[in-house]
């Protein structure tokens, strides 16, 4: 099955096209604020690189994040509308997700850390499976010491990974038995998410458009109105 | 504390003014005042120190505005938010790293802005059109600033 | 709501899928040739929005994204038409809110992409100009529009479908915004504007004689003055029937747009006088349009309210136009919530 990604969970912006023999063409770009004017050439030149239509896609995959709101947007909005149009299925994958994955040879517990700004990170902690990795904790946002203090209590050896972890180095450097991983894994990106989604598409873990939301975290309830004073 | 008075609007825009002289990205400063003290015109003299040329009005209808200059402003007016958790559905983590950001009617809400910001509080005076500030520098890197802050504003400054 | 079924001819290779998203209404419309509705679905937030007495961006973004595709789907089974008969597609890239712009550009990005037509980036400002054609098909031009809303007031005088001058424009609040400013005083809630309208009717509009700043010279708008002229009469008689005070503040905006448009009129030889965006709806100021036209022996052109407030199948017309005269927009093009209307 032919799976088109998009992920824009962050500074960066990008697209992946691939299937069971994995990724054929990806197109990424780290503009911020630019991935509305970014994410819609990107989807054309990775459709020409592999040579794919888009009217040949099996589904549409897309982070839901949690990440930075406005491009997050972009990225859920320019999915679900693809797919609904193309009539095809969607996957849906976290951004905390998609940057532990990557690491899925480690022996050690994974940290993800996403740079959630004013002093606060997106986290939560991953061990390795064979093949892939499993999330322990659901997706939060906290300070950075409060994440510090979730890794010490577990005493686990652990790999620290993310742009918020970059950003937050030298609170994580002190820490004895943890390790930042190389600053190029910081962020999610469109290769790792047309491969998690093939594996979820195998397994006909489908969600329709419109039972897709990003992840806020902040204020998950914000669409729900309450009576006006 | 630093206090000070104008007699004109015009006055109270060049003082705001000289508060964005020593602003930066990531700064907040809470305006605190009731209607028609002043709040937006202050805002006007900070937007145009700022390079703004846009023209600045209060954001009544859209709540939050977005004016760019050599630094990014963020115009927010919070009047009717009372509890800090509404302030989440302003998404200001990604707002407040972005640019200056004044908040009128911020009081309410001092605590969702974090603890690092200036709070300027305008009153009403004995003519039409005079005014007092008092300004507080909260955190770290506004109490760093406030020889500075007093210095520009020396010219309005009024006997404590 | 309007459908194409028995309503003549269609011209099916020119259906447009319009896309509005600019600020707190989501909005889709399918319109063929840039004149026949076939359909428009408007989803308003304002019921998110009212608690916090104006239009909050974040929460406008988030409903944006949950509400647009079930719109859209709204749009095109009330339309009748199969995604295939769609030629393009056209959303509105500013002015308004960034983070509201940009789902409305994305999807519209997607869509075509996915069924192979062409995009088109629309002026929200020029489509509110295009928006009284679709009532009027037989409008004659060249009109002044008098374009208020809550977050616009300009008089602008419209020559051809694409060619036009602004001729002035506010120096401060828009109409709009001083209708919310003032209904927020006086603790009126959100949205000001009908509920100003509604007082009004039950009270004297000549009680207290509030400035009309600007009335006799250039073509720009103040509002900023009277709303503080309002806010000094309240507070000097807490005790004033609001109805009058209501009334009075809305004839005061009123009395300026019509001075000012007529005018213009006068000055540039024009055949009606138009308006356009939600301050529209007013109906004080549709009965002085009504008055003024009658008066000055003009073409009165007052679209439903429907039209006047955001809409896509004025996104859709004026996107029809655009295509027409400059082709496609390119993929890369973003949102820009400073968009000015383009004059020629």
């Amino acid at each position: 099955m032919l799976i088109l990604g998009i992920e824009s969970a962050t500074g960066r912006v990008g697209c992946a096209i691939g299937g069971h023999e994995g990724v054929r063409a990806s197109v990424q770009a780290t503009r911020e604020r630019r991935h509305a004017e970014l994410l819609a050439p990107q989807i054309q030149a990775a459709c020409a690189h592999a040579g794919v239509s888009l009217r040949d896609l099996g589904a549409v995959a897309v982070d839901v994040g949690p990440g930075l709101y406005t491009g997050l947007r972009v990225g859920v909005t320019t999915a679900i509308t693809m797919a609904h149009a193309l009539r095809v299925p969607m996957v849906a994958v976290g951004s905390l997700d998609l940057v532990a994955y990557p690491l899925r040879h480690t022996a050690r517990t994974i940290t993800v850390m996403i740079d959630a700004r004013r002093g606060e990170v997106f986290h939560a902690r991953y061990s390795c499976l064979p093949g892939g990795v499993q999330r322990l904790t659901d997706p939060e946002v906290a300070a950075p010491d409060h994440v510090v203090s979730h890794i010490l209590a577990s005493g686990d050896e652990t790999l620290a990974v993310g742009d918020g972890a970059v950003l937050y180095a030298s609170m994580l450097d002190p820490l004895r038995g943890v390790e930042l991983a190389d600053a190029g894994f910081a962020h999610p990106s469109a290769e790792s998410l047309v491969l998690l989604a093939h594996a979820l598409a195998m397994r006909e873990e489908f969600v329709r458009p419109d039972e897709i939301q990003p992840l806020y975290l902040r204020r998950p309830d914000a669409q729900v109105p309450r009576p006006t004073r | 504390m630093i206090a000070c008075s104008t007699a004109t609007v015009d006055e109270t825009r060049a003082l705001g003014g000289a508060v964005a002289a020593v602003a930066d990205t990531g700064d907040v400063v809470v305006l605190v005042g009731d209607l028609g003290a002043g709040k937006t015109a202050f805002v006007q003299g900070f937007a145009a120190t700022l390079g703004v040329t846009a023209p600045v009005t209060s954001p009544t209808f859209t709540l939050a505005n977005r004016y760019e200059g050599r630094l990014v402003v963020n115009h927010l007016d919070v009047y009717r938010f009372d509890c800090p958790e509404e302030v989440d559905d302003l998404a200001l983590p990604e707002l407040l790293d972005d640019g200056v950001t004044l908040v009128e009617w911020g009081d309410t809400i001092s605590s969702a802005l974090g603890a690092e910001h200036l709070s300027v509080t305008i009153r009403f005076g004995a003519g039409d059109n005079d005014r007092s500030f008092e300004m507080h520098s909260h955190g770290e890197s506004w109490q760093r600033r406030a020889d500075r802050l007093s210095a520009a504003l020396q010219p309005w400054a009024s006997p404590c | 709501m309007q459908n194409g079924a028995g309503n003549g001819a269609r011209h099916l290779g020119d259906a447009i899928l319009g896309i509005e998203t600019s600020c707190d209404e989501t909005a889709a419309a399918v319109v063929a040739g840039g004149q026949q509705v076939l359909s428009s679905v408007v989803s308003s937030q304002v019921d998110l929005h009212a608690r916090y007495g104006g239009v909050v961006p974040e929460v406008a973004g988030r409903a944006h994204v949950e509400r647009l595709v079930p719109v859209m789907s709204q749009a095109l089974v009330e339309s009748a038409l199969e995604d295939s008969d769609i030629a393009a597609v056209a959303a509105t890239a500013g002015p308004g809110l960034v983070g509201a712009l940009l789902v409305g550009v994305s999807a519209a990005k997607a869509l075509a992409l996915a069924w192979d037509v062409p995009f088109v980036a629309v002026n929200h400002l020029e489509a509110h100009l295009h928006a009284a054609f679709l009532d009027e098909p037989s409008l004659e031009l060249p009109v002044v529009v008098m374009l208020v809303s809550g977050g616009h007031t300009m008089l602008v005088l419209m020559e051809g479908r694409l060619r036009y001058r602004v001729l002035g424009a506010t120096l401060d609040d828009a109409a709009g915004e001083a209708f919310d400013k003032v209904a927020r005083y006086m603790g009126l809630g959100y949205p000001g504007g009908p509920v100003i309208d509604r007082l009004s009717g039950k009270g004297d509009r000549d009680a207290i004689a509030f400035p009309r700043a600007m009335l006799h010279d250039g073509w720009h708008f103040s509002f900023s003055g009277l709303k503080t002229a309002v806010i000094n009469h309240l507070r000097r008689h807490p005790d004033a029937p609001i109805e009058d005070v209501a009334a009075s503040f809305q004839e005061a905006v009123a009395d300026v747009l019509l001075a000012k448009a007529r005018r213009a009129a006068a000055a540039h030889n024009a055949r009606g006088l138009c308006l356009a965006g939600g301050v529209a709806a007013n109906s004080r100021l549709r009965e002085l349009t009504l008055d003024a036209c009658t008066a000055d022996g003009l073409a009165a052109y007052l679209p439903s309210r429907a039209m006047c407030t955001d809409n896509a199948a004025m996104v859709a017309a004026a996107g029809w136009w655009r295509l027409q005269a400059d082709g496609p927009s390119p993929l890369t093009v973003g949102a820009d919530p400073s968009l000015g209307l383009p004059e020629d």
